[in-house]
């Protein structure tokens, strides 16, 4: 990282005013949980300020008042993608909550693929519907690509890995992280499918990249536009952010895109029991579509 | 018994009796057999079984002993009925008939045995409706525990998020410092040598001082000799004027070198004046220079305390990152909590489910009794067994709204939110447009 040319406020007009009444982040909280289903309880006002002021020094505007008349109270769709970036969370590393990737790879996948050969298909369909910036979908894509090596040629593998945030598909897309950061893999994954760069970062090779498909997709969607339904879908750390009649909604139409006996995988923090779906718990945040 | 030993004791019963004529004799011996014939067929459980009906001492003697056993028989009906009762649950059926004897203690015992059996039932019952409210109780416990956790793990996410940016607004912290302790070395630096420079410079313009002395000295010289050789001029001139005719061409030259010395002395004047301007500005500039290297020096100074502070920030951003990495272990121990919490309730709900499938399987066997009123207060008995804070935690789990109807209401409203946040048309899409072969 190159140093920035720092400017120790002296010039006045850098100093935003960031104050935010509460009418004003009730607007904006009710703006992002009709839109993205982010659920911004009254504590989060700090929060706000602190992921809005970049954006509004950006704009010009010498306080968030102004920002907000100018902007929020009639949001265009390029605010409101804005506001997608600033305000989801998108915190995530790799190998996350990691005992979900090898029961994937141990048990999901090969009774996947045994399932589809003896249905004579080699169709493997999976889903990672909050893939963020990238680091669960690529290890998703590894393991799949390892079991599929095994398997002979003909399959269609990869993955559909969608996000709310344009600025995190972004980062997905580049498939760059500090080498550091992807050293959490094991060795093996990581030197199968990782190039270093002389910045000392490290890539995600290109075939790898290539079984990604990443794509918008806001999960508040009344429609899921998906040609056939999912053996596996990964909706991990997302629905802690909405409420439980979103959240209620959210799975049912997952529930509806993953075909019968698929996987559903959530975060360890989050259960599915009592939404009124049909998804049977396997393992903490492992859940199967029942019939 | 055999038979060949009941016809030998009829026999013998009949010598006994001690009919007097071969008719009575028979007729006795055929009662008492009649009389074996009932009690064989009561013992073998055929209660009903009577003497028939006849004539004579004999038809009355058979009425009397059907008269005893038809007494006999309602007593034991009220045993059979409350047993029969027994095998099919129901309690309540009386066991008292008066009778007396041996019958009339197993009648209080079975009384007494049923009573005993209802309380026992009536506590099990009790206790099974505690443990189907427990466990009501358990499972809404542990999903809002649930409910909790899953908030938590938001927030947690939100910290670690402004822990990321903090940990990089930190580290630029730490770059900039050093590049700006940097920037100060350098500025030290370059302060010292000018302040160097500075004093070469004084040094250099208290020669130029000396030189104009020396110069002023020569002038004073000049001034001089173009005061003596005006007067020489003169002298000459006059002696010129003295030699008449012969010396007017050294008259001329005389006035020539007059005004030389004239020339002279005012270019020594101008000179002079030039010279002491030279001297105050040369004084001038020292001064200026003097201020200059003080200045300088107040500069290093100064640069030197601005890398001291920078140093300090250094320092203070290193040990900040410090206390970022151990405000992300903590994060991530409160994490972990955060999924076994998770993991905890939803066992809970699904013990407290297992549970009231149980004590409610309990409770249908329960109600196949019917059970007998309970002799003493047995009720107000059992109260007061529970512990008030038992008691009393249950009527706020009431109160607090797990109640089916505000539940339901509750329910309702969400839904209502809920189809009022979910209108389509109101979601304006960011999202692509198509997913590939997806
Ligand atoms: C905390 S990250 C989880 C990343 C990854 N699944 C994991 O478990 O590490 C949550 C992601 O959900 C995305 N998100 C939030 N609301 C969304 C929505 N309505 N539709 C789709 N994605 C959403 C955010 O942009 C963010 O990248």
């Amino acid at each position: 990282m190159g140093i920035e040319p720092q400017v120790f406020t002296a010039d006045p007009s850098l100093v935003v005013d960031m104050a935010i009444s509460t009418a004003e982040f009730q607007t904006v909280a009710g703006l992002v949980a009709r839109n993205f289903g982010i659920h911004l309880a009254d504590g989060k006002k700090a929060m706000m300020g602190c992921r809005l002021v970049k954006e509004v020094r950006r704009s010009g505007c010498r306080s968030f008042a102004e920002f907000y008349r100018e902007f929020l109270v009639d949001p265009s769709p390029e605010t409101l993608s804005m506001l997608a970036n600033a305000l989801s969370t998108n915190h995530t590393y790799f190998n996350r909550e990691s005992n979900h990737f090898w029961m994937f790879r141990d048990e999901v996948l090969p009774e996947v693929l045994r399932q589809q050969e003896r249905l004579g298909r080699r169709d493997l369909r999976v889903w990672c519907a909050a893939a963020s910036t990238g680091e669960e979908p690529y290890t998703l894509a590894m393991l799949i690509r390892d079991a599929l090596l095994a398997r002979g040629p003909g399959w269609r593998g990869g993955l559909l890995a969608t996000d709310l945030s344009h600025e995190a598909l972004q980062t997905a897309r580049r498939g760059i992280y500090p080498a550091a950061d992807a050293l959490e893999l094991p060795n093996t994954m990581y030197r199968r499918y990782f190039r270093e760069l002389p910045s000392g970062d490290a890539a995600i090779i290109p075939e790898l990249k290539a079984d990604v498909v990443f794509r918008r997709f806001n999960l508040m969607n009344t429609v899921y536009p998906f040609r056939e339904p999912f053996q596996v879908v990964f909706c991990r750390n997302v629905m802690i952010y909405f409420e439980e009649p979103i959240k209620r909604q959210v799975v049912q139409r997952i529930y509806d895109v993953t075909a019968p006996g698929g996987w559903l995988f959530v975060g360890h923090a989050e259960t599915v029991t009592g939404l009124g779906s049909e998804f049977r718990a396997v393992r903490p945040g492992v859940y199967r579509r029942v019939g | 018994m055999s038979t060949t030993d009941s016809s030998a004791s009829v026999e013998r019963n009949v010598r006994v009796l001690g009919g007097s004529n071969a008719q009575s004799q028979s007729e006795i011996a055929t009662a008492i057999q009649q009389i074996h014939g009932v009690n064989r067929a009561l013992r073998s459980g055929r209660g009903t079984s009577r003497l028939p009906v006849a004539s004579g001492e004999l038809g009355s003697l058979y009425a009397a002993i059907n008269d005893a056993l038809d007494a006999e028989q309602p007593r034991l009906q009220v045993l059979i009925d409350a047993l029969d009762g027994l095998e099919k649950g129901d309690l309540t059926r009386s066991t008292s008939s008066g009778a007396r004897g041996e019958v009339g203690r197993i009648e209080s015992k079975l009384g007494a045995s049923l009573d005993s059996l209802s309380d026992t039932l009536r506590r099990v019952h009790d206790s099974t409706d505690r443990i189907a409210s427990g466990s009501a109780q358990v499972a809404s416990a542990s999903v809002s525990l649930s409910h909790g956790a899953t908030r938590q793990a938001a927030a947690i996410e939100q910290i670690a998020a402004s822990m990321d940016e903090m940990t990089s607004q930190t580290t630029r912290n730490a770059q900039n410092a050093t590049e700006a302790n940097r920037l100060s070395v350098q500025a030290s630096s370059l302060a010292t040598s000018g302040d160097a420079q500075m004093q070469a410079m004084l040094g250099a313009m208290s020669e130029i001082e000396e030189a104009s002395r020396s110069i002023s000295k020569i002038i004073k010289v000049i001034d001089e000799i173009a005061f003596q050789t005006n007067l020489l001029a003169l002298n000459a001139a006059v002696e010129a004027a003295r030699a008449g005719v012969h010396g007017r061409g050294f008259a001329v030259v005389a006035e020539e070198v007059r005004n030389l010395a004239a020339r002279s002395a005012k270019a020594a004047k101008e000179t002079t004046s030039l010279i002491e301007g030279t001297v105050k500005k040369v004084s001038q500039g020292m001064q200026i220079a003097n201020d200059t290297a003080g200045a300088l020096a107040e500069i290093v100074g100064s640069v030197d305390q601005v890398s001291e502070l920078v140093a300090q920030i250094a320092v203070a951003s290193s040990e900040q990152a410090e206390g970022i990495i151990q405000v992300n272990d903590g994060l991530r121990q409160v994490d972990q909590v955060t999924q076994q919490t998770t993991v905890g309730a939803e066992q809970g709900v699904a013990a407290s489910e297992t549970l009231s499938e149980q004590a409610s399987s309990l409770m249908g066997i329960l109600d196949g009794f019917r059970l007998r009123e309970p002799i003493h207060a047995a009720e107000d008995a059992l109260l007061s067994e529970i512990p008030p804070e038992l008691i009393a935690a249950f009527q706020s789990f009431l109160a607090s709204g797990a109640g089916s109807v505000d539940t339901k209401v509750k329910r309702a409203r969400e839904e209502r939110k809920e189809r009022s946040v979910l209108d389509p048309r109101s979601i304006i899409s960011l999202d692509d447009a198509e997913f590939g072969r997806y």
